[in-house]
């Protein structure tokens, strides 16, 4: 079921992040290995949460394409955040007025999901995430549960 | 002139007393008594005064939680926090990128239907149908209660420094005055007052934020020019870490960014949503508006860093200085104004928010939790209103250390005991009671003693990873044990109505 493999995720997640702040215990300053772990257990709880609130119960569709594409970028920003050199003041490298790095952080993971998450959730809505056929159950919910605490 | 101030981190000298400053200042908070006056008209029940009739708009609700989510920290202490460590303060503002979207995927729909088929109010209240459990409830309201106290007496403290650098009153008089205005429209007209005072301070606060923020980049002689000179005097500053450990830096995003999941200010709006479908724009429109009222933390911090390394400001006596100090050398007079109306809308709003969930655990889910109710809900949500408004600014006045320990783990108790319960509770059905019970125990006591124990010096986790960060993955992690634990107790613990409401 996608929401027992979406809080699968999430619970591999947050084990991801207690290794990540096992690290410093074991060396200080923090171990490489424990700052992806910290990266890869932030990114990996972000988006099992979003597969998790998506899910529709009993029902199975491919993995939806921003989920894909906002892991790509979380996953990939935070990687190239990681890996790329410090900015070197002798010969300054910009990216859109920024070090890369910081371009990375803005550009990327700060300016890209603000507006690629909430298109998904629009495009997706009627169709996925609030069917006019739940707003009818709801309502015979609320008569129902009406009905009962009127008889009582 | 205004009174000197010694709380560490807040001294504020600006123009205080100037008439336009006033003038904007006092035009600002008639609007506010005006929008009050309307409510209050219109409060006759506990569901307007806690829930707005949930009648409210699409663009007011996220006018509303996008005000209540930015206090007075995103115009003075985000900025301030820029100038200390670098660009890596930018990952608690950055973690709203994907926070927004997640939030309304993960709670959104299923606490607006909830509240069509459910009498429920507050966040315990969901907690409590969900679980059918009142012991949960009476938990998640007292983690919501001490959160709320912290945040209620750091934002008036805040309110009184800037009610002082608009009228020049004095500290210990702006504090009671700008906590007097809250308490007047908070009291009279509950949440609906809030909501529309928010709609106004949040438009507010969004023109002022988009006109610092290009005062900023012009003044600092645009981004590229900012950045190397930036560079050039301290090249750390502008790494994607700043000057914090990496692991600082996540934990920030994870705390904030999971949190919003847990800001029950925030979160308890959407039961007020006049129609579930309004849901499909709401992301988008948070989003714009979050951008557009970030602007200023950004904006600011750049330009304030570029001038002081190259000597065209002097540097700043406190980090905190940097928007004041800003706005006093660079922009012209009537944008000093509009700012400081929109560092007060930002305080009051979110001032107003938290009292409102602050009194209905007091009067709702309180009592609920020892099987009692309340019979006059409105009128002793008005009476807790004002105990909690008093009991926020006599901590803010005469605790001292208090307000300050008190304002550090808000944000990871509400993180560390509401994501478990409610963000992934009300998604999963095989969350059980006993999970949930263990979660919010865990995180209210993680939370309350790593944070006391780093708050008096007594010991820190290593490595720069902060205490909400460790309580939030501690009681998720606890949670999924304990509901693995006891996964045969799982389908008893939700009633048929709200396992359907979860399936949608």
């Amino acid at each position: 079921m996608t929401q027992e493999r979406a809080v699968g995720g999430l619970a591999l997640s947050m084990a991801l992040l207690a290794v990540g702040y096992a690290g410093p215990f074991i060396t200080f300053p923090a171990p490489n290995w424990a700052v992806w772990a910290t990266a890869m257990g932030t990114a990996g709880s972000f988006l099992s949460l979003i597969a998790l609130g998506s899910a529709r119960y009993g029902e199975s569709r491919p993995v939806p394409w921003a989920l894909g594409l906002l892991a790509l970028v979380l996953l990939g920003g935070f990687a190239a955040m990681i890996l790329l050199p410090p900015p070197d003041p002798a010969e300054p490298v910009l990216w859109l007025g920024l070090p890369p790095g910081a371009a990375v952080l803005i550009y990327v993971i700060g300016l890209l999901p603000l507006f690629l998450a909430p298109v998904a959730y629009a495009l997706d809505f009627e169709r996925w995430t609030l069917r006019p056929e739940d707003l009818e159950r709801v309502k015979e919910l609320a008569a129902e549960r009406r009905a009962r605490e009127s008889d009582s | 002139m205004s009174e000197p101030y010694a709380e560490p981190g807040f001294e504020v000298d600006t123009a205080a007393g100037e008439p336009l400053i006033v003038a904007v200042g006092l035009a600002y908070f008639i609007i506010v008594a005006v929008i009050g006056y309307w409510a209050a008209r219109r409060t006759h029940t506990a569901e307007t005064f806690f829930l707005a009739n949930r009648t409210v708009g699409l663009v007011a609700i996220t006018l509303a939680a996008m005000s209540a989510t930015f206090s007075g920290f995103a115009f003075i202490g985000g900025p301030g926090l820029f100038q200390q460590v670098g660009l890596g303060s930018f990952f608690l503002f950055l973690s709203l990128a994907v926070s927004i979207a997640m939030t309304t995927w993960v709670l959104a729909k299923r606490m607006r239907l909830l509240a069509d088929i459910r009498p429920v109010m507050t966040i315990p209240d969901a907690i409590g149908v969900r679980y059918r459990s009142r012991l949960a409830q009476g938990l998640a309201a007292i983690s919501i209660l001490i959160g709320v106290l912290g945040y209620m007496a750091t934002n008036i403290l805040a309110l009184g420094i800037v009610v002082d650098a608009i009228f020049g009153f004095g500290f210990k008089w702006s504090l009671w005055l700008g906590m007097g205005a809250i308490l007047a429209y908070a009291t009279a007209g509950g949440i609906l007052a809030g909501i529309y005072t928010d709609v106004f301070q949040g438009l507010i606060m969004m023109l002022a934020s988009v006109l610092v923020f290009l005062f900023a980049i012009d003044q600092g002689g645009g981004l590229a020019e900012m950045s190397t000179r930036i560079m050039a005097a301290d090249p750390a500053f502008l790494s994607p870490w700043g000057h914090l450990p990496p692991q600082t830096a996540f934990s920030f995003m994870l705390v904030f960014g999971l949190g919003l999941l847990g800001q029950p200010h925030v979160i308890h709006k959407f039961y007020m949503l006049k129609d579930p479908q309004m849901l499909k724009w709401f992301p988008i429109l948070l989003s714009l508006a979050f951008l557009m009222a970030g602007l200023l933390w950004f904006g600011v911090g750049m330009a304030v860093k570029a001038l002081v390394v190259d000597g065209s400001m002097a540097p700043l006596a406190t980090p905190d200085d940097a928007t004041p100090a800003f706005l006093q050398g660079f922009t012209p007079l009537p944008l000093a104004a509009l700012v400081f109306a929109g560092a007060a809308a930002a305080i009051m709003s979110t001032v107003n928010s938290f009292v409102n969930v602050g009194a209905a655990a007091l009067v709702r889910d309180l009592p609920k939790a020892f099987g009692l109710s309340v019979r006059r809900e409105l009128f002793w949500g008005r009476i807790a209103t004002v105990v909690l408004c008093i009991a926020a600014a006599l901590i803010a006045q005469f605790s001292g250390f208090l307000v300050a320990f008190l304002a550090i783990f808000g944000l990871g108790l509400f993180a560390s005991t509401l994501v478990p319960t409610l963000a992934v509770g009300l998604n999963w059905e095989g969350a059980t009671r006993a999970g949930a019970i263990a979660a919010l125990v865990t995180g209210l006591g993680v939370t309350l003693s790593l944070e006391a124990l780093a708050f008096f010096n007594f010991y820190r986790l290593p490595g720069g990873v902060t205490a909400s960060g460790a309580a939030l993955v501690t009681s998720l992690l606890v949670f999924f044990i304990v509901c693995r634990l006891t996964h045969r107790s799982a389908p008893a613990d939700l009633d048929s109505d709200i396992r359907e409401i979860m399936r949608m």
